[in-house]
């Protein structure tokens, strides 16, 4: 007879189902890095300090590892609390960050919420820029910072630009309606050998 | 002569050695603030009080690690200035440094270099 009391699979089965479903989805994604909350320069410092192990880690070319950081840093200074939507109602300045790995390329992902004003020209600025060759995104952005007033989606404009242009892929894209006055968007960046 | 405006460096922003007596002009290291624009403005404030009474030459040294989109478009800003000095018969010579890994440190330099009427010159850092 074993008197050895049989240890419980789980303390809660309800409470902690979500830890090892998460774990799996991470792991059959190749997740390599994942961050959610508010994103600031202090933030990109830490993020690129702990990805740059991660990427000796997996002894990757430096010049696929200093892509990777640059296409972040775009990404995540991208995702800056906008100022003039803090505080309006039903406004949530959690971003999420999301690095993944597949045969060919890494993946990096941000989403957050932007003003509903806003999809529209985002949308037709990524439409734009994925119709461009790289020669053509070249003039382009360097007729888009040399102008004078880059205006209210100058900057989004350009930082778009700038990405298409170090990824040297196709932007992938997404807008999640959320409410009349918000949307959740998902930005998608891949960087491979081929962006070399 | 000017005061010269020296601001150390942070995890987010440059290094800032601007020195007419030294003739020493420099801007490295990391640009990625939230509010860029409010920190470029003392540096393009400081750069047109300089262009009242330039140095004979300047010898400008950008040598960037990471900078965000917004302060690209401050930087430049910061270069027309230079080109402004440069074309009202004061010669600037400015030099880009990127890393030999670094093709779109490399790229951006290039973007500058079309779009501006100064001399910039461009050196790969070899490890």
């Amino acid at each position: 007879m074993n008197d050895t009391p049989a240890v419980p699979h789980t303390s809660d089965e309800r409470q902690l189902s979500f830890t090892y479903p998460t774990f799996k989805d991470m792991q059959d994604n190749n997740v390599i890095f994942v961050y959610k909350g508010i994103v600031n320069s202090d933030l990109v410092t830490h993020v690129l300090e702990m990805m740059s192990e991660k990427m000796e880690e997996d002894k990757q070319d430096r010049r696929l590892s200093k892509k990777v950081f640059n296409v972040m840093v775009e990404c995540l200074t991208g995702a800056y609390t906008d100022e003039a939507l803090e505080g309006k109602e039903g406004y949530d300045p959690t971003t999420v960050l999301l690095v993944k790995r597949d045969d060919t390329a890494y993946v990096v992902a941000t989403g957050y919420y932007i003003h509903n004003p806003k999809v529209q020209t985002i949308k037709h600025m990524l439409d734009r820029i994925n119709g461009m060759s790289i020669e053509e995104m070249k003039e382009f952005y360097q007729e888009v910072i040399s102008r004078e007033d880059p205006g209210a989606t100058g900057f989004t404009d350009l930082a778009i630009i700038d990405l298409a242009r170090k990824s040297k892929h196709k932007l992938q894209y997404q807008f999640k309606y959320i409410s009349p006055e918000f949307t959740f968007f998902s930005l998608e960046s891949r960087i491979s050998q081929q962006s070399l | 002569m000017l005061e010269p405006l020296k601001i150390e460096p942070t995890h987010k922003t440059p290094k800032v050695y601007l020195d007419p007596a030294e003739n020493h002009f420099e801007l490295s290291g990391r640009s990625i603030p939230e509010d860029s624009v409010g920190f470029y403005q003392r540096i393009l404030g400081w750069i047109d009080e300089y262009a009242q009474s330039p140095n004979a030459k300047t010898d400008f040294k950008f040598e960037l690690e990471y900078f965000n989109t917004s302060s690209s478009k401050n930087i430049l800003e910061l270069l027309k200035k230079l080109e402004s000095i440069h074309n009202d018969g004061h010669p600037v010579n400015i030099t880009w440094y990127y890393d030999e890994d670094d093709e779109d440190m490399e790229e951006t330099g290039q973007d500058y270099k079309a779009l501006l009427n100064v001399p910039i010159e461009l050196i790969v850092k070899v490890y």
